[in-house]
């Protein structure tokens, strides 16, 4: 009989758990207990449809219980606070702000992003002036903003809206990007685009970086860059750029940036909606002694070292370097995926100002390669419950990223951008000049993407309820 | 450059075409498709 425990019930924790409980449980009497900061889940690419309030939170969430009661799972409502490797079990702070211990035989660390809006001063809804559609919470916050600031453009005024990143090493560039164009299409369905101007900010090296060192794609004979797309797309919805730039503060008028070449500019706003830097949860971890840790598990950011080859420079990381298995290298039980394992580098070129200030996008981990990842470290705890090494891989390197952005939420007049890359991490080794296979890559503009769109966001609400038939939806 | 340029307006005119976007559709999922079977390993 084996005990595993997943923590944290995102796409790469809450997908790992129902192939646990598919694979285990009913076999052997082994048990899987979920450990959960929140008692729902949340299809978080549909906060952008939040944040601009056309849908209300509810719309993407669910209650996990239920669904890990109908599988045969524990699910235990609390925040994972320590772990304890040698002793195999993990303290848990409950609602009620009591304590509880929970064993593991196998563990699965998926607790995704902190926002660490600390990082800079008056960035986020909580502490600071800024909006962000990270959470339902603040998705709604930001669609209550965003509803006022229009009445206020109702009654004629001109309003300035920035939206972007708000650290030089944050990421997750994409979500951004849907964001102020669902603003831009919302704001013309309103007859009010004239009356605002749209500026998009952000630390990527050029537009259209996304975090993913870019993306180019062969079309017609010829190779075109995502860095094009976005910017045609940009001059035909009149949203005005600043890169290559880190926010330093943020105040109730302004937004103080400095770029890669130590210029630094004064932003006047109305409306900002800027992703803060990425940290992992603050998760701290514990020997037999009670030493801690933490430093000799994780990355300097907190993120859960696994299988990959760390310490390389840029130039040098290749495919290769970029983990397979999610296992963790000190203790072969613990594994650790979606946003919360330590990659081995960035998928962007590191750049910094003069004075040192970093500015360059940190690797996303997409909710598609959470899912693998979740789904091969779940599969490979399953190996080894039943005896085996783990034999399933799911490399960055080698695997596709596969992304919708939406433009606008509607089966008429809507659109996206259908983002295809593969592989997510540039593979030298075995796709030469580009490192990716540019025949399997593309960025196209259109009304089937919203399609897609609204698909997947019932596609993955109705599976991650494992609903009858749930296994087949990929 | 220009090649690219006209080959992105035509991307665009048609971007809420509905015949052009169901085909689009069709092969954006069959490439998506292929990509998924590359990822189950
Ligand atoms: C607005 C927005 C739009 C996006 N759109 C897309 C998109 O279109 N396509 C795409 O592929 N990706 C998209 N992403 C990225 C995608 O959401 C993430 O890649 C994905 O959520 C990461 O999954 P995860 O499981 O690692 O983390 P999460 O989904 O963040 O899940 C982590 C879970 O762990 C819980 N948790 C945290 N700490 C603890 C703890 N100590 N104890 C217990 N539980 C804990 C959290 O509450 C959370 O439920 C978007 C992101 C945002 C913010």
């Amino acid at each position: 009989m084996a005990k595993v425990v997943v923590v944290g019930a995102g796409f790469a924790g809450h997908y790992a758990s129902l192939v646990l409980a598919d694979a285990l449980l009913g076999k052997g009497n082994h048990e899987l207990t979920v450990i959960s900061r929140v008692p729902k889940f949340t299809y978080i690419p549909s906060l952008v449809w939040v944040g601009v309030g056309r849908m209300k939170a509810e719309e993407t969430q669910f209650e996990l219980k239920p669904v890990y009661d109908k599988l045969g799972a524990k699910f235990v409502h609390g925040v994972a606070k320590e772990v304890h490797p040698d002793d195999q079990y993990v303290v848990v702070e409950l609602p009620n702000g009591s304590t509880q211990q929970v064993n593991y035989d196998y563990l699965l660390i998926a607790t995704g992003p902190y926002l660490n809006f600390e990082a800079t001063p008056g960035l986020g809804p909580d502490e600071g002036y800024t909006q962000s559609i990270c959470t339902p919470p603040h998705a709604t916050k930001a669609a209550a903003a965003y509803l006022e600031l229009v009445s206020r453009m109702e009654k004629g005024d001109k309003v300035k809206i920035v939206v972007g990143t708000g650290h030089g090493t944050a990421t997750c560039q994409g979500a951004a990007f849907e964001y102020i164009s669902n603003l831009h299409n919302d704001l013309v369905d309103r007859g009010l685009r004239d009356r605002a101007e749209l500026l998009w900010l952000s630390n990527e090296p050029n537009l259209g970086d996304f975090g993913i060192d870019g993306l180019e794609f062969r079309y017609k004979n010829q190779i075109f860059t995502a860095s094009e797309v976005v910017e045609f797309l940009f001059e035909k919805y009149g949203i005005k750029w600043q890169v290559e730039s880190h926010v330093k503060q943020v105040d109730e008028n302004r937004i103080y940036t400095i770029n890669i070449n130590g210029e630094e500019n004064e932003i006047e706003y109305d409306f900002a909606m800027l992703i803060p830097q990425f940290k992992a949860q603050p998760i701290k971890w514990f020997d037999k002694e009670g030493n801690d840790i933490t430093e000799k598990m994780t990355n300097p950011a907190g993120f859960v070292k696994v299988d990959a080859v760390y310490g390389k420079p840029y130039d040098e990381l290749d495919g290769p370097d970029w983990p397979r298995t999610y296992q963790n290298p000190i203790y072969k039980n613990i594994f650790a995926a979606g946003i919360a394992f330590a990659p081995p580098g960035p998928l962007s070129r590191p750049r910094q100002a003069p004075d040192g200030t970093p500015i360059a996008p940190a690797p996303p981990r997409t909710g598609y390669t959470s899912e693998l990842s979740g789904r091969a470290a779940a599969l490979n705890i399953v190996d080894m419950v039943e005896g085996r090494e783990p034999s399933h891989s799911a490399s960055m390197a080698e695997t596709p990223g596969l992304c919708v952005a939406s433009l606008k939420n509607d089966l008429l007049t809507g659109g996206a951008v259908t983002i295809a890359i593969y592989p997510v991490a540039r593979n030298r080794a075995v796709y030469g000049e580009y490192g990716r296979d540019l025949d399997n890559c593309l960025a196209e503009i259109g009304l089937a993407g919203a399609w897609f769109k609204w698909m997947l966001h019932h596609a993955f609400l109705y599976k991650l309820q494992a609903k009858p038939g749930w296994k087949l939806i990929p | 450059m220009a090649d690219k340029r006209e080959i992105m307006e035509k991307m665009w005119r048609y971007r809420t075409n509905i015949p052009v976007q169901a085909v689009r559709f069709i092969v954006l999922a069959l490439k998506f498709a292929k990509l998924i079977k590359k990822s189950s390993h």
